[in-house]
Parts: structure tokens; sequence; C-alpha cells
């Protein structure tokens, strides 16, 4: 009875960390859309509601969830007189990109927009913003096939891993 | 330390390089800082322009002063317009920002036209931030002659560009309101009562009604509509519908007060919207200033009437 307990656990624990190692892919697709999102109320502050900057990244913070949101709420936090948006822009990249599920293309796709960020007229700036959009949702569509090869894959490596370790230790 | 010369509503919106430059500088009365790329920074003062280092020390010399980059006068933009350059396409149209507390930032740069005229400019190379000074009591030479036998008068004032216009226009607006007269100020260029979300940083006057950022011929009718205004100031009188809109202030019994670039009578007469409103008798007396004893000079006060080739009477310092 107590072998079939510690048996379990060890295949709950596996099936636990597979889980947490594909947490990433899963979260991903979602945090990518999230982020698309806040784009868009930032290009529609922008072009009709001609709202300055820090107005402009607020409200698009507030149209999204964690962790997308920190990212314009940061932006916003950080475009206090004495700093541009490229910096403030860059700088909460940096806050963001670690608790996020993005991976490296995706940060450099973002801190792409930072020096054309507010420097030139609504037409740019929206065509901009439209063409980051566009490279998200390549960078979603990309994220969606990983998810659908690499989550059901971590979950077997996790759950296989536990099911050797019974059969090493039974 | 003492404090800095240059207001911190300014230093905050310059890059840090320049920050430190300016907050070191110790020269009284900047009146403006002037940032080229490739070129010296200079800042002007009363005394004329000086170059000034990297440490905020003032030279003679061209070679040792602090290097304007492109970059730099980017930078500079940015913090100016809080990274929203997007938003002030008409201040990009019209070649100047105002920052809060009244100061002025002109901008050149590569002009972007549409049917022949300025849609905006792109490319700045080059920005000149005036910075608003408030001196209470530079309009006391004028107030006797404007509220003569207490009835207010029309009054336009004269100078060059730099010549005090402004700084006097605002001082008499204060007082004139502060001794009982409703007064009604157009401030297109926010720099007469510096205003921020509606609300004057300057002192304008107690009975002063301020229309912010509003184009100056609609907002003397808005004025004479809505607010009672007995005396209706504004700056800077240029084109026809500005003048239009001020002679027909003048025609329904307000009293108005305005400045105009001219050195003289002669020279405002001579311009086309002006020359029509001092032959129509817009204008009772005209205050002519100089730099001739540092700005705001009070050269000489002309009472005039519809034809002002009769000089009544001269009158002020220096």
């Amino acid at each position: 009875m107590r072998e079939m307990a510690g048996a379990a656990l060890v295949l709950a624990t596996g099936y636990g960390i597979g889980k947490v190692l594909a947490g990433p892919f899963a979260r991903r697709p979602g945090q990518l859309r999230d982020l698309q999102m806040a784009i868009a109320v930032l290009d529609t502050e922008i072009w009709h509601g001609c709202s300055m900057l820090p107005d402009a990244m607020s409200r698009a913070a507030r149209a999204v969830a964690d962790p997308a949101a920190v990212l314009f709420a940061e932006t916003a936090r950080l475009l206090a007189p004495g700093l541009g948006a490229a910096e403030a822009w860059s700088r909460a990249v940096d806050r963001f990109y670690p608790d996020s599920a993005c991976d490296e293309d995706d940060r450099a796709i973002l801190l792409s927009l930072g020096p054309l960020l507010g420097r030139s007229d609504r037409e740019d700036q929206r065509r901009h913003l439209q063409l980051l959009r566009e490279r998200l949702a390549g960078q979603e569509a990309r994220a969606m096939v990983a998810r659908q090869r690499y989550e059901r894959l971590w979950s077997y490596v996790g759950v296989l891993s536990a099911a050797a370790v019974i059969l090493v230790f039974a | 330390m003492s404090p800095a010369w240059v207001p911190p509503v300014v230093l905050e919106r310059l890059p840090a390089q320049l920050r430190r430059c300016l907050v070191r500088m110790r020269l009284e009365d900047v009146e403006e800082i002037r940032l080229s790329a490739g070129r010296p920074l200079i800042v002007v003062g009363r005394g004329g322009d000086i170059f000034v280092t990297a440490e905020g020390e003032p030279t003679c010399r061209q070679d040792g002063a602090l290097a304007v980059t492109w970059e730099l006068v980017q930078d500079a933009l940015q913090l100016m317009t809080r990274s929203s350059a997007y938003a002030l396409e008409e201040e990009f149209r019209r070649g100047y920002l105002s920052l809060p507390g009244g100061h002025r930032v002109g901008m050149v740069g590569r002009a972007v036209l549409e049917g022949g005229r300025v849609r905006t400019l792109r490319d700045v190379a080059g920005l000149n931030i005036r910075l608003a000074r408030e001196v209470r009591g530079a309009a006391d030479a004028l107030v006797a002659v404007v509220l003569e036998d207490r009835v207010p008068r029309s009054l336009l004032l004269l100078s060059p560009p730099r010549g005090g216009k402004t700084t006097v226009l605002r001082d008499l607006v204060r007082q004139v309101s502060d001794r009982g007269y409703r007064v009604g100020l157009v401030d297109e260029r926010s720099e007469l009562a510096g205003s921020v979300n509606g609300l004057p940083q300057l002192e304008v006057g107690i009975r002063t009604d301020v229309l912010d950022a509003c184009p100056k011929a609609e907002g003397i009718y808005i004025l004479l509509r809505a607010m009672g205004s007995q005396v209706i100031a504004c700056d800077e009188i240029g084109d026809e519908d500005e003048a239009a809109a001020l002679a027909d202030a003048a025609r329904a019994g307000v009293r108005v007060m305005a400045t105009a670039h001219a050195s003289g009578l002669d020279d405002a007469m001579a311009r086309p919207a002006l020359g029509i409103t001092l032959r129509q008798g817009v204008f009772e007396r005209v205050g002519v200033l100089s730099r001739r004893l540092g700005p705001a000079t009070l050269e000489e006060v002309l009472s005039i009437g519809p034809h002002p080739g009769l000089r009544v009477r001269r009158g002020g310092k220096g």
C-alpha cells in the first residue's frame, strides 16, 4: 500500500514538473495577444484621441492583464519629465520581460519600437504601431505551433520520467 | 548652492547633459537658450550672446563651448513634447511649443508643405528656448497713460522682437485688472498667463479671464460675447482676421490692448493689417519699447486718433 502511494506521489510530481516546464509555451500566445491588444489601444489613443503618450500608455495598460499591463503602466510611470520615450520603453521592457513568457525575439521586436515612439506625426506613429502588431501576430502564430508541440511534449516527459523513476526503484 | 537661473520647469525638459551644464551656470537674466545641431551652445542674456562650456562656465571661445549635437536636439525635443509630437501637430505647423510657465520654444527644421502651406516641421535641427520673465512693475509708466481719467484707453505696444512687449503687457493686464476692470486675455501662445490645464501660472490680475491657447480672432469674439470684458488684451497682432476682430471689439465699446512687431509708429502704419486698425482709430495710445536701456525701455507714448498723422503727446523715459 505504501509503495502504491509513493508511486502515485512520484507520478504526480513528474506531471507537475512537466506542466511547469510547459508553462511558458502555454502562456506565451495569450501574452502576445495581450500585447497586440494594448498596442491597438495605444494606436486608437494616438490616432483618434491625440492623447499625450503617458495618458495613452496608462489607458493601454488598463485594457489588458498582467504582465502586458506592466509594460505599458511602467512606461507611463517612467515618462515623467526628464526621461524620453525611448529610454522609458526600454526600461519598461526590461521590467516586463523576466516575468513574461516571451522569448528573446519577442523582446527584440518590442525594443525596436522605443526609438520611434512619439517622435513623429500621427500617420507615422500609426504605421509603426501597425507594423509592430503584425510582427507580434507573426510571433503569436509561431508561439501557437510551439505550444501545440512542446506543451504536450513536456507533460509527457514529466510523466514518463516519473514512471522511469518508479520502475528503477520498484 | 544658489538657485539656478534657468527655471526648473525648463531644466526638467532638457537632456541630462544640458541640464548639468545649465544648473551650474551662474548667469543672471537669461532670456534665451539656443540649441542648433552642429553649433555651440549659446545663452542669450541682457548683455548679448554668451557661449557656455559643458561645465556651465561662460566663455568667449566658440570652440570651448558645449557642442550641440543632432541627438541632443532630438532628445530635448522628445522631453519638451513629452514624447508626444503627434499630439502637437498645430504647434509643429506654427513652429513653436509652449511650456508651462509661459516659456516658448521656437523650432526650425525642414518644412513639409501641403497645398503650398506648411503642414508640419520635420528634422528639427534647432530650438530657441525663450524664457518668460514676470516683472512686476514693468508697466508702471504705462498704467497712468492707459487709465487716464480712470477710463481705460486702448493701447498698442510696439517694439522689434525681444523688446519686452509680452512682459510689459502681462504686467499692464495685471495692474488694470487689479484696479477694478474686467480684462479678457486671449493667450494664444500661452505666454502671457503661462496657463497649465487652463489655470494661469503667472500673475495676470484678479479680474482677468484667460482664454488659453485660443486663436486670437476667435478668442476676441468669445470674450466679447461671453465674458462681458471691459478690456480685451492679446499679444502679437499680425494678420487681417486678428486686426478685424480687434476693430470690431473696439466698435463694440470694449477697450483693447495688444502688441505688435514694429520699431515705431511709421513701421506699424506700413504693415497691412496693423496700418488699417491704426487708421480706423482702434488704438488711442501707442507705446514704443526698445532695448536701449535694457529690455522694455519705454521710448515714447503717442496719443493718436483716427488720423494718426498728429502726435499729440510724448512721454516715457530714456
